[in-house]
């Protein structure tokens, strides 16, 4: 089989839209609600965890048939925490403003049910390859909405797209204008809802998936 | 090869094992390889909150405007400045919020008694709420603030319409608003650590808080302000000599 069938190109493609771990599978919600007030760390979080899937894929996907089906559970929790760790000690290092807003977050991408979902799912079964590909394609799937859901709420919340003021000053009440930040944007309860209008939209757009 | 029973106890802890010390080391190498880099982030970081509490921020290279701005650290923990030309005291403020603990910096002008600026933040206090007291329209309420109120510190935030009776508007701020008991952290936080640091503060302006006496290099106690100067060793506990 070639390294970009057209099987493998499905992997890839289904969980970007039809198939996507959020809008379709409704996993991963709690950090999704989580660190999307802002684009900037809802696009460090959505590539964080796809390099996290892609890779824990790819290892579990190497190692399948030597792990013992007792413990298999724990040897993908093993890996997905030494992945996690390792990248959550990068992102300190290099991008340490960006890790502080994160927060435990990152530490809780332990407990996406994305990577779990994958690792039992697909990497169990399938070659390094295939892993990687449904790995990246899942992380991406749940980086898209998180940019998404990101957006909305940097734009409405705070008027800015990655802190940059959007909406001009004079457009505001202080500025002699009439427009307000809406404050509730900033809350988790908001992500929420936005999500659902987006999973909305994804699903009357694909009615017959 | 033949084929191993990979369903065997043996192989199972053996498997767990082998598994557990090689992502061992990996973590430890990977965590002690990039440790340094870390600590200066952390380091970098806590220089930037002692440079927003004296109004200097967004700054592009913190590590050279810290070493332009700051001139010398004290033992106690408190940090002179150079800001334009004129001496500010800088002040760590340590205290509890309602989720998690809250710290900051706060800078005094040299007449140790009105605030340059300040800095809080905080570690999980709620967003859009308490979490507010990072941001810059609050920390700015407390510029040209007054500390002291004869030797006690007032420098307060309240509840609009709720501060003490008598209490000047110019030694409090209103509170954020759905966050009472955020601010009243803050409003502790400040009270307590600034209390503590009052003989700094009065160290700083060269002399004692307010009508305590000081000790000059002779050793003897004169009634403050009139004999206070620079000279200032430390402030007395015992007897007053009036001169």
């Amino acid at each position: 089989m070639s390294l970009f069938s057209k099987e493998n190109g499905e992997v890839f493609k289904s969980p970007l839209n039809l198939n996507n771990p959020i809008a379709v599978q409704v996993l991963g919600i709690c950090s999704a609600l989580a660190v999307t007030s802002q684009l900037k760390p809802a696009i460090v979080m959505g590539l964080s965890v796809t390099v996290i899937t892609a890779f824990s894929n790819v290892i579990i996907s190497l190692i399948r048939k030597t792990i013992p089906n007792r413990i298999r559970i724990i040897v993908q929790l093993v890996v997905v925490a030494a992945l996690v760790t390792i990248v959550s000690n990068i992102l300190k290092a290099y991008v340490y403003d960006v890790s502080v807003q994160l927060s435990v977050y990152v530490g809780l991408i332990i407990t996406n049910c994305i990577l779990m979902g994958r690792l039992e799912a697909f990497a169990m079964q399938n070659g390094p390859w295939e892993s990687f590909l449904d790995g990246v394609g899942n992380g991406l799937g749940y980086a898209v909405i998180l940019v998404i859901v990101g957006f909305i709420r940097e734009l409405l919340g705070f008027g800015s797209i990655f802190g940059i003021q959007i909406i001009p000053e004079s457009c505001y009440f202080e500025g002699g204008g009439l427009y307000m930040n809406n404050g509730m944007m900033t809350m988790p309860a908001m992500a929420l809802i936005i999500l659902a209008c987006v999973i909305w939209v994804h699903r009357s757009i694909n009615k017959e998936a | 090869m033949a084929k191993l029973n990979t369903n065997s106890n043996a192989y199972t802890i053996i498997y767990a094992s082998v598994m557990v010390i090689v992502v061992a080391f990996l973590l430890a190498f990977v965590a002690s390889s990039l440790k340094e880099t870390q600590d200066a982030n952390v380091e970098r970081d806590k220089k930037s909150q002692i440079l927003a509490s004296l109004n200097i921020r967004e700054v592009s290279d913190v590590d050279a405007k810290y070493e332009e701005v700051i001139t010398s650290k004290n033992d106690d923990g408190t940090l002179i400045a150079n800001v334009d030309g004129e001496e500010k005291l800088v002040v760590p403020v340590k205290g509890a919020g309602l989720w998690g603990p809250l710290w900051g910096y706060v800078a005094i002008n040299k007449d140790g008694q009105t605030v340059y600026g300040v800095f809080f933040n905080h570690e999980s206090e709620t967003a859009g709420l308490g979490a507010r007291i990072k941001e810059q329209w609050f920390q700015d309420l407390f510029m040209g603030k007054k500390i002291f109120d004869g030797e006690n510190v007032v420098l307060g935030v309240y509840k609009k319409g709720k501060a003490p009776a008598g209490l000047s508007a110019d030694s409090y701020v209103d509170a954020v608003t759905g966050a009472t008991l955020t601010s009243n952290g803050v409003n502790d936080m400040i009270q307590k650590c600034l209390t503590d640091y009052k003989d700094a503060i009065a160290t700083f302006r060269g002399g004692c808080a307010g009508d305590k006496p000081c000790c000059k290099g002779n050793g003897k106690c004169h009634k403050a302000d009139a004999m206070c100067d620079a000279q200032v060793d430390s402030c007395c506990q015992d007897t007053i000599i009036n001169e």
